[in-house]
């Protein structure tokens, strides 16, 4: 088992995946073992949006992904049959909502081979999960003159929330550096070492996939390094966790945190993983209702977990929506998600990479990236690019993507960003295709 | 599968505004101006400098940019630098005020048709999305003349 990412085991090989392992390592094949075989353009037929809207190319599942029908009928049956507040009263109605929200969490928990249902906190999504994880954290284990450690690639809300807790605290923000390829210089960690810097770092945090050039991060390789030094670190996980199949405990990380609805479940939703261990530990990020066990005038005590860190009234109908987006993933079979849309993925960097003026970002080895296509097209803005691909029914996104320091190191002020699913097919790939070079001839 | 008509997208990018883009009027290397006059849309990373030329008249006697930009933005820029040679400070200032009212669709497109090509950036306002890319330089010439 590599990086967390769930292996598997028999069947023939259909390709070589990254393994996580450092960059020198030889990719390894990884066999598809689900009896269906390969998943066919059928699966289309399971989100309603795709189906109403068969002339449009939707290639930004990075920025939000479309839903199934199953995760609108969860949602939809939780309000009509089972709505009430969740763990306060003892009418069977409101039992039957809190059995709703905590079989979710159990989905969770077993979705992400957790150690116990303590493990997982319901968010409204990754950044709120970072921004708990971050202040929760550098409460816990940071002062004056101690590093917090992010990487140079960093989505904005694995990055701001991290900024800000070192301003609070007197610490020090260093990055691990990027190289051009959009990959992390994992030497940066001998540096730390040798400079006598790695001593004073507290909290580490990296994106697993980054959303603006694609890059699979060797999780690995850092959870190593900060396992070896009792460094707890954070793994954002909003990109990684649509496409890849996850062990979260297997990553070494100690914490991950996703969005929901990059994940084909409902917008609010999102979770945290931590280690029970350290959960334990840290300081309530949110106070109020429901988090608490005991309040008096003079203090209050808090609640087990994970509710220590559910305050208020949580969004139960997101996480309803949330854990049948992971059964529909489960029961259409995670690997063959996973297959179809590598597949795509593989003819997608043959087309760009073949088109000329066109520069893609991000690794050069379409095995060691996932999901995003970020480029820029010769003399033409990537607004002009995006503006116009939505004219030839391609819908992409076009900016910085919320990774302004990733952005800045690659000297780039902007990228046109086509991001996949398995609900995309071959011909949405050669719209993209056309509307670029489309594109370039009107801007010629 | 290009769409049958591409007839909005022309709204969008007019002959003038994509002659405006290609070839950028009053367009130079400010590298001498520091950084940190830089004006920047932080939702598309453009950026872009002003340079405003005083005569001794007290009348704009030029105006340069540099910088990044969209088709939109550069040929905003570019349109409006080409209009303000002669104007009063006072006069620029209200030149903006209208340009800023057309574009937040708070008076009507045909205010800009006494300025002659400037005019094609009133179809801005039928793209909401772009129209942070119009005001750009225009907020950075309102900035400028404040210092």
């Amino acid at each position: 088992m590599t990086d967390g990412i769930v292996p598997r085991t028999s069947g023939t090989p259909v390709r070589p995946l990254f393994t996580g392992a450092p960059a020198t390592d030889p990719l390894t094949t990884r066999p598809l073992s689900d009896p269906r075989g390969p998943l066919g353009d059928e699966i289309r037929n399971d989100f309603p949006l795709i189906v109403s809207h068969p002339d449009l190319a939707y290639l930004d599942s990075a920025a939000t992904s479309q839903k199934p029908e199953a995760v609108l009928t969860a949602i939809d049956l939780y309000y009509r049959q089972d709505n009430a507040n969740v763990h306060r009263s003892l009418y069977d109605l409101a039992e039957r909502s809190t059995l709703a929200f905590e079989n979710s969490r159990r989905t969770v928990e077993h979705y992400l081979n957790a150690a116990s249902h303590r493990e997982i906190i319901f968010t409204r999504g990754t950044t709120e999960g970072l921004n708990l994880l971050a202040w929760s954290l550098t409460e816990l284990l940071v002062k004056e003159g101690d590093i917090l450690l992010v990487s140079a690639l960093e989505h904005h809300a694995n990055f701001v929330p991290w900024q800000q807790a070192a301003f609070r605290k007197g610490a020090e923000l260093v990055l691990i550096p990027a190289l051009k390829d959009g990959t992390l210089n994992l030497d940066f960690f001998r540096e730390l070492e040798a400079d006598g810097r790695a001593d004073r770092v507290k909290v580490a945090a990296v994106a697993h996939i980054s959303n603006a050039f694609g890059t699979v991060h060797p999780v690995r390789a850092s959870s190593k390094w900060c396992r070896e030094r009792g460094i707890p670190l954070v793994l954002d996980a909003a990109q990684s966790l649509p496409h890849l199949p996850i062990d979260a405990p297997a990553t070494g990380a100690d914490f991950l945190a996703f969005s929901g609805h990059k994940v084909y479940g409902p917008m609010g939703s999102g979770v945290v993983w931590g280690r029970e261990e350290w959960l334990e530990k840290m300081p309530p990020w949110q106070t109020g209702g429901e988090m608490i066990s005991m309040v008096k005038p003079e203090k209050s005590t808090w609640n087990e977990l994970p509710y220590k860190f559910e305050a208020g009234t949580p969004d139960v109908a997101a996480a309803v929506g949330l854990a049948a987006a992971l059964n529909w993933m489960k029961e259409t079979g995670v690997e063959r998600l996973e297959a179809r849309e590598h597949e795509l993925e593989l003819y997608t960097f043959e087309k760009l990479t073949a088109i000329e003026g066109l520069t893609l970002y991000g690794p050069a080895d379409p095995y060691r990236r996932r999901g995003v296509f970020s480029f820029n097209l010769d003399g033409i803005h990537s607004h002009d690019v995006a503006q116009y691909l939505d004219k030839a029914g391609v819908a992409i996104r076009s900016g910085h993507h919320c990774a302004q320091p990733a952005m800045r190191l690659m000297g780039i002020p902007s990228t046109a960003r086509a991001s996949l699913a398995p609900y995309n097919i071959q011909a949405d790939i050669d719209h993209l295709v056309e509307g670029v070079t489309g594109v370039q001839e009107y801007f010629k | 599968m290009i769409r049958e008509n591409m007839g909005d997208l022309d709204d969008l990018y007019m002959e003038i505004i994509l002659d405006h883009y290609k070839s950028p009027r009053n367009k130079a290397d400010l590298s001498h101006i520091d950084n940190d006059n830089m004006h920047e849309n932080p939702s598309c990373g453009d950026s872009l400098k002003l340079e405003i030329l005083m005569g001794d008249d007290g009348r704009i006697d030029s105006v340069r940019f540099d910088g990044h930009g969209c088709a939109i933005s550069t040929a905003s820029a570019s349109l409006m630098t080409e209009r303000l040679p002669g104007k009063t400070p006072e006069e620029a200032r209200s030149f903006i005020e209208v340009f800023l009212k057309v574009l937040r669709g708070e008076e009507p497109a045909e205010r800009l048709e006494e300025w002659g090509d400037l005019a094609v950036l009133g179809g801005v306002v039928k793209f909401p999305m772009r129209v942070k890319c119009a005001t750009l330089a225009w907020h950075a010439l309102e900035k400028s003349l404040e210092d």
